[in-house]
């Protein structure tokens, strides 16, 4: 038998050593991809089994307590709901509007180049610096007090980057001969935007904007700056009002040592999350509606 | 691109800037307005007469008993918002002086003449001063300790002070007659008012403190299990959890400096001003202009003062003699502003402090 060549067997080496490294990494990916899984499942899990115990019909409509067992989650549930619509109702039309001008509108300028990079630096400021400033601005400043309004617009500047960055690789996303064929129908650029761009990119926008606000309705730090409470013993009827939101309540629970308190805790987690799941299945499902009108 | 569209695309950024500015503009003002309530007003019983809305912040130790105070206050009057913040003493205190953002104020220690009593009186602003309960500690060890039935002050110096940082490892350092076990410790963090309350009292200088604990945390159920998992165990928390961790840790007697005597942590030694100087008096402060035109505050801090003794005993405290909440009564109807405990000690009895502010 003739000793094959050398040339040959060094390719064949080759050959392996290539496709066992491909192996080897898709491995690696896939191990990545189990840890995420596994503790979100393993966060799943823990959450419910601790919590589950603790939701009841009580939980959810009574005020805080100083006994865990009539402690309930129904001023900080309202508080969240009040605080999150008014973000979104700010954040939305301001972080798309932004987007919009940035990606449509803007010449390529130093001047958009430095709102570019600004924005992109905001989006890295840790939480509580946007609390200090919600505290100058707008308790202070214009004198709102540490009210619903004054998180929700301190809410707004902290998601406001993610809104604007996700939303503009949305409008991205949209091909560009979509705006010419629309231009050259007669269509001005406004109505371009409006009519074309804008609906075809909405999935996407609203994808940013379900990050931003599972962002902001954890979010501790900056309302405690701005001077949220622990404790309310009230559903907020008007913007104005003071207010706890439900980490704020679930921090509180959590640092008290008696042990039904840690069950109120669990549920209070459990609670957020549902919220946040409802909250978030809104803009899946405009997302949805958004992706099947898109006919192209 | 020529200088004139370069000018005019400045331009037009400048009107886009402008009109988003005008946007938020208009939405925060039509939030404003548009007040109609999505959520549930609070159902008004008819024996609620009082309204309006009371801030309270501070201390996260007093929290819980201003926090009870405000739940049953609340069920009595519904159209009084009462809200309590856990936000620490000095941020409350900042809120009360600097910011007038409150009207009641949780203290875990005196308000301190520079930096609360002359910036709340320039601002103009007058504090009464109300004792509420008794925030006690209790020092830990192990129940397979029996070496350590009491210690002293000195010898909890000789512990936890910061010249036995990586020199005292051994309980038998400590005493020569102590068993040579090694010394484990348990303790708050430096953030929290029971690190500082301990430091002021055993060691003289809040703050001073060895630095390498075993375990420093501010969850009491860590160091109660730390303490019980080590023979050689020692911690401190508040009073108030002691009962919780009965089971896994022993309390230690704690020598009064001026008796000599060892003396258990309980309420009644804490009451009869015996154990010291592990339990001190704890506050709320309010504005003198609020008790004046606010009836509902008032009727908030009547409330407190009355219901105080049962309520405080419930959230885990101990209360004061009823002498105490009496005199702060006294103090609450003629409206007397000012502090007298920042100038007593820790660790003198409070009867004691009655008097000299007398």
């Amino acid at each position: 038998m003739k000793p094959s060549p050398p040339a040959l067997s060094a390719s064949r080496q080759t050959a392996f050593t290539r496709r066992w490294t491909s192996w080897a990494f898709a491995g690696v990916a896939l191990l990545a991809t189990a840890f995420g899984v596994a503790a979100l499942i393993l966060l799943l899990f823990v959450v419910m089994r601790d919590g589950i115990g603790g939701l009841s019909w009580d939980f959810l409509t009574s005020f805080p307590s100083r006994k865990p067992e009539l402690a309930g989650a129904k001023a900080a549930i309202m508080g969240t709901l009040w605080v999150m619509s008014f973000t979104a109702l700010f954040s939305i039309p301001i972080g798309v509007g932004a987007a919009i001008y940035l990606e449509e509108f803007a010449p390529k300028s130093w001047f958009t180049r430095l709102i570019e990079m600004n924005i992109s630096t905001l989006a890295g400021v840790p939480s509580v610096v946007y609390g200090l400033l919600g505290l100058a601005v707008f308790v202070f400043g214009m004198n709102l007090g540490p009210s619903i309004i004054a998180a929700a617009a301190t809410l707004t500047l902290l998601i406001l980057p993610i809104i604007i960055v996700a939303a503009r690789e949305g409008l991205r996303s949209v091909p560009y001969s979509m705006r010419e064929a629309a231009m050259a129908l007669g269509a001005t650029r406004w109505q371009a935007v409006w009519h074309q761009v804008l609906p075809a990119g909405m999935p996407a926008v609203l994808t940013g904007v379900i990050l931003a606000m599972g962002r902001a309705i954890g979010e501790t730090a900056p309302l405690i700056a701005i001077g949220a409470f622990t404790s309310v013993f009230f559903t907020p009827t008007s913007p104005t009002d003071s207010f706890t939101v439900l980490p704020i309540q679930i921090f509180s629970w959590i640092s008290r040592p008696l042990r039904g308190f840690q069950e109120n805790a669990s549920a209070g987690i459990v609670v957020l999350l549902i919220v946040l799941l409802l909250l978030n299945s809104v803009a899946v499902a405009l997302r949805h509606v958004y992706a099947r009108r898109r006919r192209w | 691109m020529s200088i004139l569209s370069r000018v005019r695309s400045r331009a037009r950024a400048f009107y886009a800037a402008s009109i988003l500015a005008a946007l938020a503009g208009v939405v925060a003002i039509a939030a404003c307005g548009g007040g109609d309530g999505a959520a549930s007003t609070p159902a008004s019983s008819p024996a609620a007469s009082l309204s309006g809305t009371i801030a309270v912040a501070g201390s996260s130790t007093v929290f819980p008993i201003s926090e009870a105070v405000a739940e049953e206050f609340s069920k009595r009057h519904n159209g009084v918002r009462v809200n309590v913040a856990s936000s620490g003493t000095g941020a409350g205190g900042r809120a009360m002086c600097q910011e007038g953002t409150i009207e009641i104020w949780n203290a875990s220690r005196p308000a301190k003449q520079e930096v609360e009593m002359d910036v709340c009186r320039e601002n103009g602003i007058e504090l009464i001063e109300l004792p509420v309960a008794f925030d006690a500690l209790s020092v830990v060890v192990s129940p397979d300790n029996d070496w350590a039935p009491c210690l002293s002050v000195e010898k909890l110096r000789t512990i936890f002070g910061p010249e036995a940082q990586d020199r005292v490892t051994n309980w038998d350092q400590v005493d020569a007659r102590y068993p040579d076990r090694r010394l484990r410790i348990y303790g708050p963090t430096t953030a929290s008012g029971t690190f500082d309350y301990f430091t002021e009292a055993i060691m003289g200088e809040s703050g001073a403190h060895r630095g390498d604990l075993d375990l420093a945390t501010e969850e009491d159920p860590l160091i109660a299990s730390g303490v019980n998992g080590t023979p050689g165990g020692i911690g401190y928390f508040g009073m108030a959890y002691l009962n919780q961790y009965r089971d896994l840790v022993t309390p230690v007697e704690v020598e009064n400096p001026s008796s000599g005597q060892c003396v258990a942590p309980s309420a009644e030694t804490v009451e009869s001003g015996e154990y010291l100087p592990l339990a001190r008096p704890i506050f709320i402060y309010v504005r003198a202009d609020a008790m004046e035109s606010r009836p509902e505050v008032r009727a908030f801090v009547d409330f407190y003062l009355e219901e105080a003794p049962g309520l405080v005993t419930d959230v885990g405290y101990v209360p004061l003699p009823d002498s105490v909440y009496q005199w702060g009564k006294d103090k609450v109807a003629d409206l007397v502003t000012g502090s007298v405990f920042n100038t007593i000690e820790a660790g003198v009895p409070i009867s004691e402090a009655l008097e000299r502010a007398n």
